[in-house]
């Protein structure tokens, strides 16, 4: 007899696996502050923030294939400073060499084109990598520039120029916004967190009891909303199936698109609404998107009305970054049709895994689904043999495979 | 290659034993033909299958055929590209699969190599839309990839001189290699075809595909 809502708590189960946990959370936090620190008694008056999924507590484990992969947490460093007086290649060195004098970061530190990273060994043998992103304030004109074409130009109040590398170590501002984008999300994840709060709470608390002392403590980045849970579910989703091309890293939806529509959509939605009620939502309202790849926009419009968190007017695709009016999150899906093509072919599978597969009648079909959408092994780690009702799969090797054929 | 019906037959029975579903169907004196289900159950690629698959197979007797399997559950789409309209799968290239067999050929093996996978890129290429191991392009080209393959050669036409090289004669290790590398033979592509010269077994496919190359060529240009 199949029990739907125990189905739903283990892909929450599964998912929550791959978060990152309480005690990596405030070990990172420790130690960016940490960083930050060191970087003032350099004589750099910073701020550094967290940004993306960190920032949001959408963070999932990074890396299909490899396990044993360290997390991402990406954060700005905020110079005090004009963009107009200093140069980023400058900026960027006086970062490098500030962190290169100490010798605790010098060892950990891999310097790239757009970023640096520091990595650390967690508690439990988990890595994490703290990624730097240099900025410095955006100019008031620009900001004044972007606010004149924003829905939110509230939002553009904490804009910031970053350094872009256009190619032989030559770099150029420009203009970003994550503590924006923050404020943005934050604002629609507030009622879902509210919701969810009280519940919550007192679960933490017994499961953490030695980090914190009291209820209180905890800080409510631990806490994933349903809206963060169906962002964590989609992205792990999301992984697994573009794991399987070979170009899946260079055609995946960026974790920012994934960030902004799920919480777009789900704007206003009931906050005391389950997981997978919102998750059903999101994915209906992302399957009808698809149509858009078919349809002109005036087509499209007429049959589903004004529908605008994905736009494609005139055949150019466009998702609009809601703290950065000049952002177009889709850029890519204009340079390479495969794109959008294999986004909306997600999409449909995602529905089908994980809104029809949590219904079909045999256990066995549903953790055959689980695999698929997560991954064999990260299913086995949580669930161990539950629904399991066959023996391990034998191998094909991809290298040494059989190829279909024809011969005429 | 070629089986009698006392080594088919043994072939046979190895299969049914691992393969419950399948029982035997009819004997005569150049086919033995078997039906049933069998029960695909592998994993590639974060892909795991697990589905049942009503077939036929058909193994020839004293002739230098391969065995073929038939979909008799019309489980593969019609239009699936490896299908043939009376239901044939096509699993690989001939040149394929007679090269793994050269020693000897084994039923089971086959199953497990070329059937179960077949259904695996199938029930993969219908969810995600790609071929999880490629799939050989139609005709003589998709022969004269197998060769690529073997001969590490990307380039189709060389590796059609190659083909050419190994038809029209002897190893001649010191003659510059056909690919135009510049190299000689045996420090270049000489390596990896040499067997091809002194093995009449493997002689024997190159030289029938490469008049078959001729034939389909010819017809094409006509």
């Amino acid at each position: 007899m199949k029990n739907v809502a125990d189905r739903q708590n283990d892909i929450i189960s599964i998912i929550s696996k791959l978060d990152i946990s309480p005690t990596m959370y405030k070990n990172a936090e420790e130690k960016y502050k940490a960083i930050a620190t060191f970087l003032q008694e350099c004589g750099i008056e910073a701020n550094m923030y967290p940004q993306g999924s960190f920032a949001f507590g959408t963070v999932v484990r990074p890396n299909v294939k490899d396990p044993d992969a360290a997390y991402d947490l990406d954060f700005i460093c905020q110079v005090k400073g004009d963009k107009n007086k200093v140069k980023p290649s400058e900026l960027r060195r006086r970062i490098e060499d500030a962190l290169n004098s100490s010798k605790v970061y010098e060892e950990k530190l891999v310097t790239y084109e757009e970023c640096f990273t520091i990595e650390y060994a967690d508690i439990n043998g988990i890595h994490f990598k703290i990624d730097i992103v240099p900025a410095v304030d955006e100019s008031l004109e620009t900001i004044c520039k972007l606010k004149n074409q924003s829905m939110n130009p509230n939002l553009l109040n904490t804009a910031i120029a970053i350094p872009k590398h256009n190619g032989d170590r030559n770099y150029s501002w420009i203009t970003n916004n994550a503590k924006g984008f923050r404020e943005w999300f934050d604002a629609i994840n507030k009622p879902f967190l509210e919701a969810s709060k009280t519940l919550h709470r007192q679960k933490i608390f017994k499961e953490n009891s030695a980090l914190y002392d009291s209820v209180e403590e905890i800080p409510h980045e631990l806490y994933r909303t349903q809206l963060q849970r169906v962002i964590q579910i989609l992205k792990y989703h999301r992984d697994v199936f573009y794991s399987r091309f070979d170009d899946g890293d260079d055609i995946k939806p960026i974790s920012a698109i994934l960030n902004y529509v799920v919480a777009e959509i789900s704007k206003g939605y009931k906050p005391y609404c389950s997981v997978f009620e919102l998750l059903e939502y999101v994915l209906n309202e992302l399957n009808t998107y698809s149509h858009r790849q078919s349809l002109s926009n005036t087509d499209f419009v007429k049959q589903f009305g004004n529908r605008y968190v994905f736009n494609r007017v005139d055949g150019k695709w466009k998702i609009a970054n809601p703290a950065n009016p000049e952002d177009n999150l889709a850029n890519k899906w204009n340079e390479n049709s495969r794109i959008p093509k294999k986004f909306f072919r997600w999409v449909h599978l995602a529905y089908e895994d994980l809104i029809k597969g949590i219904n079909v009648d045999d256990d066995q079909e549903f953790r055959l689904i689980l695999e698929n959408s997560f991954g064999v092994k990260n299913v086995k780690d949580t669930l161990g043999k539950k629904y399991c009702r066959i023996e391990m799969p034998k191998p094909i090797i991809p290298q040494f495979a059989a190829k279909p054929f024809r011969k005429s | 290659m070629m089986l009698t019906i006392e080594t088919g037959m043994q072939q046979v029975e190895a299969l049914l034993h691992s393969y419950n579903g399948i029982h035997i169907e009819e004997v005569s004196d150049d086919r033995i033909s078997l039906k049933g289900t069998i029960t695909v159950n592998r994993e590639a690629l974060n892909f795991h299958l697990y589905k049942d698959y009503d077939i036929q197979i058909v193994i020839p007797i004293e002739k230098e055929e391969l065995p073929y399997v038939i979909d008799v559950g019309n489980q593969i789409d019609v239009h699936y590209p490896h299908r043939y309209v009376d239901g044939r799968l096509c699993l690989e290239t001939d040149t394929h699969i007679e090269m793994r067999f050269l020693d000897g050929f084994s039923l089971i093996s086959w199953v497990d190599e070329y059937v179960e996978p077949y259904f695996f890129s199938y029930e993969y290429y219908q969810k995600y839309e790609e071929f999880p191991f490629g799939e050989r392009s139609h005709g003589w080209m998709g022969v004269v990839e197998t060769y690529s393959e073997i001969f590490n050669e990307k380039d189709i036409y060389k590796t059609v001189l190659l083909m050419k090289a190994i038809f029209m004669g002897n190893y001649r290790g010191h003659v510059l290699c056909p690919c135009s590398s510049g190299l000689k033979y045996r420090k270049c592509h000489g390596i990896l075809t040499k067997r091809f010269y002194i093995d009449d077994r493997l002689k024997n496919i190159v030289m029938q595909d490469y008049e078959l190359l001729l034939k389909e060529v010819k017809l094409q240009s006509e």
